[in-house]
């Protein structure tokens, strides 16, 4: 059986400081939704020794989950291959609001909010990219000293009904919904960005397009040149219903989550997600993709255990570490072998019932949650006899063996 | 001369009124100004005060950036108005590079924030909406701009109110709820 997640594994701490200019673009296109152009980026390369790629960030969020990590994977590469990075931390934009993807306006955060997520932030990328490479701007650094006369120069060239042109503000007006000045501003502001920081690449997610046409055209009317664009795509949930991965949704693997729950959540997701994933976390290179897809195509299953292997072990660079919650999780799921070290213990009084007991354990959000896991039939005790649904009235002294809630919780119960 | 007013200053124990009028110093004044003085006193009158101070705040930069003037160029309109504004009877007169940073992004875009691209719109002039196609996004840096500029008087001269040609109500009626508290007097200028 092929062992894509051993290959990848080892690729991660591969030096590729030498790597030939066309080997390069082969890894860069896979991760790739969309580049502008495919023909600058290989001239680039050719022609700057070092590039200065750049990506930016608003802290909007203090957890992240792995679809933001998507970009930085591309970000790794550029660095792996002995690239400038300049890392943006967009405390100047975070106040204006990014409008990208939004139905209404973003709430601008206050400077307080910034440094806290960004600390956050920065400490869960660390586990994707060495944090050394990064060269970390703030860009109020050279927004906020601006001058009236530099501003003006600038969005003198930027023709207002063009900036409303995008389709995502044309939405919101149809609707009467408010765009405010500023978020017609921010393509403009990334732009300044990347005329300050002398960017040869851009690297971001597919939604932040219009954005980025934005910067391009900044950096024209500055009389530089062209900044090549790398988008990443959109990943898709875990849920497998077409939606982007998104706390709000659900349906998010989260950077802070354990070994375990990463690699229980990718085993969740539906096979037509594999080859996605893949191309997202793993330096595959465009001639292994055929291969891979037919592999994954004739072996879902364990394509499947090989991604989530490799995404836990993206973190730690260890394939061990991978492997050791692959042997856990089939010995769990495939074997039905529970051990005690698996199970959350919880000790109540014989007359307590399941539902008060598991909402002591802090393990779920709410009694709510607890309420809809009992009605969809999801909390059940597992012994030798087979599986028994459990009522929420159930007392505890009724309860013989394991207890496994929803698909991946285990808990033993003992009467004290 | 006053078309009507809003009254929203905090209490003014002093009783003494200090009033705001903001003028671009593109050309140089025109004899119309002298009706400020005027104005000002009517409502002193009208608001049993002790007395009236009339600031006139005169932006100097925006015109500079906006035509591409040298500082000298600037200079030589403006001086007309710190020369000719005192004569008409302005007790105070405050260019805008006197008293502001020009370094304006931060302080613009937290107005760009609570101002909608609807609203803007709705401030512009016929004329402009009829050649919409070349507007640039610097028209509305000189619409946060202004704000910035009246934010910015307000507390340094510590205004409690505004005077405001009528032409300029849809303007100030925008600008008034982003700034600090104060009476605003629209006026009859033609």
């Amino acid at each position: 059986m092929k062992r894509f997640d051993q290959q990848f594994c080892t690729r991660i701490s591969e030096p590729w400081d030498s790597i030939e200019s066309d080997e390069f673009v082969g890894f860069l296109l896979p991760k790739c939704q969309e580049v502008i152009t495919p023909e600058r980026l290989r001239q680039k390369i050719v022609e700057q020794s070092v590039l200065k790629v750049k990506f930016g960030i608003d802290p909007t969020a203090s957890e992240i989950h792995i679809g933001h990590v998507v970009p930085i994977m591309l970000l790794r590469q550029f660095a792996k291959a002995g690239h400038h990075i300049d890392f943006i931390i967009g405390d100047f934009t975070a106040r204006v609001g990014d409008p990208t993807a939004r139905d209404t306006g973003r709430t601008p955060l206050n400077p307080e909010q910034i440094v806290k997520n960004m600390q956050t932030y920065i400490s869960q990328i660390g586990k994707y990219i060495d944090l050394r490479v990064l060269h970390i701007h703030h860009n109020a650094e050279w927004l906020n000293p601006m001058t009236l006369q530099e501003i003006f120069a600038i969005f003198q060239q930027i023709n207002l009904s063009e900036a409303m042109q995008r389709e995502d503000f044309r939405a919101r007006m149809r609707n009467e919904q408010a765009v405010s000045i500023a978020e017609v501003c921010y393509g403009v502001l990334m732009g300044i960005d990347s005329v300050h920081l002398g960017t040869h690449v851009e690297v971001g997610g597919i939604d932040q397009l219009l954005n980025f046409q934005q910067c391009r055209k900044i950096m024209r009317q500055s009389g530089m040149d062209e900044e090549v664009i790398l988008m990443t795509p959109i990943l898709e949930g875990t849920s497998g219903d077409g939606k982007k991965m998104s706390k709000s949704y659900g349906n998010y693997v989260a950077v802070n989550a354990t070994h375990e729950e990463k690699f229980g959540k990718i085993m969740s997701i539906p096979d037509r997600l594999i080859g996605q994933y893949f191309r997202c976390f793993a330096d595959v290179h465009k001639r292994e993709l055929d291969e891979l897809d037919i592999f994954i195509t004739e072996n879902p299953l364990e394509a499947k255990k090989q991604l989530a292997t490799l995404i836990v072990a993206l973190e730690t660079k260890r394939i061990e570490d991978g492997l050791r919650e692959r042997e856990s999780f089939e010995r769990k799921f495939s074997q039905k072998k529970i051990r005690d070290e698996d199970c959350v213990e919880l000790a109540e009084d014989a007359s307590t019932t399941i539902l008060d007991a598991l909402l002591k354990s802090s393990q779920f959000k709410s009694k709510g949650e607890l309420r809809r896991l009992f009605e969809q039939q999801a909390v059940r005790s597992v012994s030798e006899d087979g599986k028994i649904t459990l009522s929420p009235e159930t007392v505890i002294s009724q309860i013989h063996g394991v207890v496994r809630v929803g698909k991946r919780r285990f808990f033993q119960f003992v009467v004290t | 001369m006053i078309a009507y007013s809003i009254r929203g200053s905090p209490p003014n124990p002093s009783k003494v009124l200090r009033l705001g009028f903001s003028v671009w110093a593109r050309n140089p004044p025109k004899d119309y100004l002298s009706i400020y003085p005027k104005v000002a006193r009517e409502v002193r009158s009208e608001a049993g005060s002790d007395s009236v101070l009339l600031c006139a705040i005169v932006d100097d930069i925006w015109p500079r950036v906006m035509l591409s003037r040298t500082h000298k160029e600037q200079q030589n309109v403006s001086d007309h108005y710190t020369t000719l504004l005192p004569d008409f009877g302005f007790h105070e007169v405050h260019l805008t590079s006197d008293f502001m940073e020009e370094t304006a992004l931060g302080a613009c875009l937290s107005y760009a924030t609570k101002v909608t691209v609807s609203e803007f719109w709705k401030l512009l002039p016929q004329s402009k909406k009829n050649t919409s196609d070349n507007l640039t996004l610097a028209e509305m840096v000189g619409f946060l701009w202004h704000i910035h500029v009246l934010g910015i008087a307000l507390n340094e001269f510590q205004l409690t109110g505004l005077l405001v040609g009528i032409r300029s109500e849809f303007f100030y009626l925008t600008a008034r709820k982003l700034l600090p508290p104060h009476d605003v007097y629209f006026i009859n200028t033609s």
